[in-house]
Parts: C-alpha cells; sequence; structure tokens
C-alpha cells in the first residue's frame, strides 16, 4: 500500500481506536447508534423513474436489509436548539460519525442511524484521510425530526 | 389526428401522460445521438456520442427537486400543474387537457445545451400519438390522442442560470403544451 510504514502498526492502531470508541459509546445497547438502509421494494408490475408503479393494485415485495448495531466510531453532536433562524428556514441537529475504514465497509451506503431514539438522515461523507495504511471516514448525518 | 371515439377510462392520466412524453422524448434523443448514461459505456447508443460528449442523463423528475445531483448533460421531462379540462364542441363527451411540459436540458456547455434544445424542439413540433398505457409492459396505447402544436414550443433560459455555477449556467428549457384529447368518463 502507497502509504504503508514498516514501522507503523496499523492493527495496533485500530485497536487502540476502537478501544476508545466503545469506551465513549452509551452503556445502554439501546442507546448506542445503528445504522439502517431503505428497504428495496419489488413490484410486480411496471413502475416509473421513481420506483412508483402505474397499478395501484400492484403487489409489492418488501426486501428490507439487516440494519447494522456494533460498530465502534466517534460521535460529534452539533446542537441547533436555542438558535434564532428565519422562518422556514430548517436547521436541524447534526452528528458526524468518525468510522475507521474497515468499519466504514461495513455501513457505506447506510440511508439513515438510529442514535438515542433520534433518526438521522444521512447527508454526506467528507473526503477520506488516514494515517500511513489506515483510513479514516467522517460522516454526516442529519436530524430527521428538528426545525 | 383522429380523435377518440370510446372511454379510456384511464386511471392517473397525468402519470401516464408523463411517462409517454418521457419515452418518447428520451428514445428520440438516444436514436439522434446523445446516447443514455444509463447504458453501459460499450452500448451502441455510447458508440458515438454527438460531438463526443457525455452522454445524456434521462430524468422524470426535477433533480434538485429530488435531492439529486445534477449530471452534465442531464435532460429531465416534467409536466407542470394540470389545468381543467375542457369540453369540446367536436364528438359527444370529448374532452380536453393541456399539460404543460418542460425539458429542461444541462448541457456541458453553451453550444451542446443549445444543440440539445434544438433537437428536443424539433421533436416536439407537430408530433401527434396515442398515450401509452404504463400499468403494463410494454406500454399499451390507449384511445386518448396527445398533439404537440409547434405554436405552443420554446427555448427559454431560466433566471436561475444566470448566477448558477459550473456548467449549470448553461441551463436550458424547453416548453411546451401536450394537449390530450379523450372521451370523458360516464358519471351516474
Amino acid at each position: 500500500m502507497a502509504n504503508a510504514n514498516s514501522e507503523f502498526d496499523a492493527d495496533a492502531f485500530r485497536t487502540g481506536i476502537r478501544f476508545v470508541y466503545n469506551l465513549a459509546a452509551p452503556p445502554v445497547a439501546e442507546e448506542q447508534i445503528t445504522f439502517f438502509y431503505n428497504s428495496q421494494l419489488i413490484y410486480n408490475t411496471p413502475v416509473d423513474g421513481e420506483d412508483t408503479p402505474f397499478d395501484p393494485q400492484a403487489t409489492v415485495q418488501r426486501v428490507a436489509p439487516r440494519a447494522v448495531k456494533n460498530v465502534p466510531c466517534g460521535i460529534e453532536y452539533f446542537d441547533a436548539a436555542h438558535q434564532e433562524i428565519v422562518f422556514g428556514t430548517v436547521t436541524a441537529s447534526k452528528i458526524h460519525v468518525t468510522l475507521l475504514d474497515e468499519d466504514y465497509q461495513r455501513v457505506k451506503g447506510a440511508n439513515y442511524v438510529v442514535l438515542g431514539g433520534e433518526k438521522y438522515l444521512y447527508k454526506v461523507t467528507e473526503a477520506p484521510s488516514g494515517l500511513f495504511d489506515v483510513g479514516l471516514y467522517v460522516t454526516h448525518w442529519t436530524n430527521e425530526n428538528d426545525t | 389526428m383522429t380523435f377518440p371515439g370510446t372511454p379510456s377510462n384511464l386511471r392517473f392520466r397525468y402519470r401516464h401522460v408523463h411517462a409517454t412524453m418521457f419515452d418518447y422524448v428520451k428514445t428520440s434523443l438516444v436514436g439522434l445521438g446523445w446516447g443514455d448514461a444509463g447504458l453501459p459505456a460499450s452500448d451502441p447508443a455510447n458508440a458515438a456520442v454527438n460531438f463526443a460528449t457525455t452522454p445524456a442523463t434521462y430524468l422524470e423528475f426535477q433533480p434538485d427537486e429530488s435531492g439529486v445531483k445534477i449530471a452534465v448533460n442531464t435532460v429531465a421531462i416534467t409536466l407542470g400543474d394540470e389545468p381543467a379540462s375542457e369540453d369540446e364542441e367536436m364528438g359527444p363527451g370529448l374532452q380536453l387537457v393541456r399539460f404543460p411540459v418542460f425539458v429542461d436540458i444541462y448541457g456541458a456547455n453553451q453550444a451542446i445545451s443549445h444543440s440539445i434544445a434544438s433537437d428536443v424542439k424539433h421533436m416536439l413540433e407537430n408530433h401527434y400519438q396515442q398515450v401509452m398505457d404504463h400499468t403494463v409492459s410494454p406500454p399499451a396505447p390507449v384511445d386518448e390522442q396527445l398533439e404537440l402544436d409547434k405554436d405552443d414550443v420554446m427555448v427559454m433560459k431560466p433566471q436561475a442560470a444566470l448566477s448558477a455555477q459550473d456548467f449549470r449556467r448553461y441551463w436550458r428549457v424547453v416548453k411546451t403544451l401536450a394537449r390530450v384529447h379523450y372521451i370523458g368518463d360516464a358519471h351516474v
């Protein structure tokens, strides 16, 4: 790998980072972050560009991908509360989730996460960075319910 | 053009007209050499794209309204608000509804945008076909006549394009009316 360094132990680094991430995770399992993927709807009739059928009686097969839990990650919370905003402007609470490369591959493509009972929608992934041959990914998520 | 003679009982007419217009514009543009980004690069449709530009991306919705990134050479075919139906003088129960049609073109540069818009304008002038029922595959014609008159077609540059960045400032819109003639549904 291009950035490999013989004196840098990538596995030990990952182990150490994951230890810190797990240390900072909520102790209640139900409050820990869970990554979800949108269900795939398969219709038995023709659909339009938004995958909506023309026949209102079309039958649908719903394929719900399994949610991903127990992913070590760092979470930063940005609260939009107590900020004056112009009426009609949406300023939602956000979280930034930092993942190691191997853990990012487990949750890549997730559509939303649930953390502490709150649902956050995926927005963007920053340009990747890293330390020698360990990649780091910072993903941005926006609270669905905040206005 | 032949006016309809029987009730088609077409439910969700707006969507079927939209899909009919989308299929017509997309098929025509692919046939005119603008390619299809939804097909592999090795597909014959993308073998010799006009001006060696990027194959076109065809959408049924406005990309910015659906949170979809706008790709170079995007062609979005949409309908505007559906107006009230009008009674026509010819034939019993014959009605007319005029759907606004918008073809938004985000070309790679000025020349490409104008070239695509020119092809779209030409194909929307004096075109007549039946509305297609998209509940079946392949879509089947129904007894409703879709009319595109040359007097309704125009090419515009949206105001928002003036302040847009990168290739989005080459945004052009082809506007027309899709006149749909149909036999009104019987109401008891």
